[in-house]
């Protein structure tokens, strides 16, 4: 009578594993961005261009998955702050100076790089796994996106 | 000590299920987060909201490829669900048609379409919420649908995900969570209306989830005091326009529906069976 009860504790633990332990899939995330890379926002600068706000994000390119960017990469997205008046846009993921991100860039209406809709992912260090994307190593991911070399 | 294998599986299902209420608020301090299923973003500042009543919505249905009259009610029913859902502790009013688009500056709350296109194909809608940075107070909610997907009111129920047609009024829904100052709740599975992805030939969104209704319950525990409301002064002309897009938005994905209590419901199971055995025995 006692033993069914450590296949069910086995499919209860199973069962419990978050869904995003099945992958994120970055390559449908890339798809629709033309500049892969890794990099860290230095500086960002917010201000209202019109009825929106806008923040600039001044990236240091760390690593190139695909695509060239040019010096100087300024990197562009909707909302921030200014003067104490805040915007966010649902979704959007705002890049914060001193973080490092996997980005998915594709040139906006003005010119400017800018993420596209899952384009922005923090890169954290991990102890075990070194510096991780999504929770995977960011080898792994950069791999996926055919990025390896 | 004939009960501690059962106490065990109690305490196992206690220990894995997920807590009843887990919604999520938007705070003035969300800090950079990337969202997956069963992933909630971190949210350390003060809870945005709504501070006057009732809020007043416009409509600009241009690009929408609805008629007006669809097109608003399909919105105000989507706002309706909120406010009942809070038990009247946000209450929404209809404006009128605008030509407006969307416009941090100007306090008007208005839900147009324009072409969310650029790098974020894959984007039905996305809310631009303007706040006061110190106190939380929310200013102006923008809605923008993207005119570049296929809108339409599905027939209630529907759920086909060969239908590439979104169902304005459950896309509403999610974005109107956003209106009250709802974040993502990535955990209780797709049919939580804050899932932070939707897909198309769907109207599951349509309906608060018991995690929605508290999520909006917490925000307006009580009856909202009536007065003049949010500004309509110039909410029925032209203007706005909003950004670019801006990447972002409210993405379709691949269906993925709520599993999350089938561990509760192995162990249910287990319980009765074993119960059974015992009558037998």
């Amino acid at each position: 009578m006692k033993k069914p009860l450590l296949p069910f504790m086995a499919l209860i633990g199973l069962a419990a594993l978050p869904p995003a332990f099945a992958g994120t899939p970055w390559l449908e995330w890339a798809r629709s961005s033309t500049l892969q890379l890794v990099g860290r926002c230095d500086s960002r600068s917010s201000r209202w261009e019109g009825h929106a706000i806008y923040s600039y994000c001044e990236v240091s390119a760390l690593r190139i998955v695909h695509g060239e960017p040019e010096p100087g990469l300024v990197v562009r997205q909707r909302g921030g702050e200014v003067d104490g008046i805040a915007q966010r846009v649902s979704h959007v993921t705002p890049m914060e100076p001193g973080g490092i991100y996997l980005l998915f860039l594709a040139r906006d209406s003005s010119g400017a790089w800018s993420p596209t809709s899952k384009g922005v992912n923090r890169v954290v260090e991990s102890s075990d796994l070194g510096d991780t994307v999504g929770g995977e190593p960011l080898g792994e991911v950069i791999r996926q996106l055919g990025g390896g070399n | 000590m004939k009960s501690a294998p059962g106490a065990i599986v109690v305490a196992a299902c206690l220990a894995v299920a997920q807590p009843l209420n887990a919604f999520q608020r938007e705070t003035t301090d969300d800090p950079d987060c990337t969202e997956a299923p069963g992933v909630d973003c971190p949210h350390l500042g003060t809870p945005l909201s709504w501070t006057v009543f009732p809020v007043h919505f416009f409509v600009n249905a241009d690009g929408s490829g609805l008629s007006f009259d669809t097109a608003r009610d399909a919105i105000s029913a989507a706002l309706s669900t909120w406010q009942s859902g809070s038990r009247d502790g946000i209450v929404f009013e209809f404006g009128g048609q605008s030509q407006k688009g969307s416009d941090g500056h100007d306090g008007c709350n208005v839900v147009s379409w324009q072409s969310l296109a650029q790098g974020a194909a894959d984007i039905f809608s996305q809310a631009i919420i303007t706040f006061r940075r110190n106190s939380g107070e929310i200013l102006d909610v923008d809605i923008e649908m993207n005119s570049d997907s296929q809108f339409a009111v599905l027939p209630a129920g529907e759920d086909d995900p060969f239908d590439e047609r979104v169902d304005l009024q459950a896309v509403s829904t999610h974005e109107a969570g956003h209106l009250v100052g709802l974040d993502h709740e990535n955990r209780f599975g797709s049919d939580v209306v804050m899932f932070f992805s939707d897909t198309s030939g769907n109207t599951t969104h349509r309906t608060l989830t018991s995690d929605d209704r508290s999520g909006v319950l917490a925000a307006y525990p009580e009856p909202a005091s009536l007065g003049a409301g949010t500004t309509t002064a110039g909410c029925t002309g032209s203007g706005g326009g909003g950004g670019d897009g801006g990447g972002g938005g409210c993405a379709l994905s691949s269906s993925r529906r709520a599993t999350d209590l089938w561990p509760v419901a192995a162990v249910f199971a287990y319980l009765v069976a074993r119960q059974r055995r015992r009558r037998k025995s």
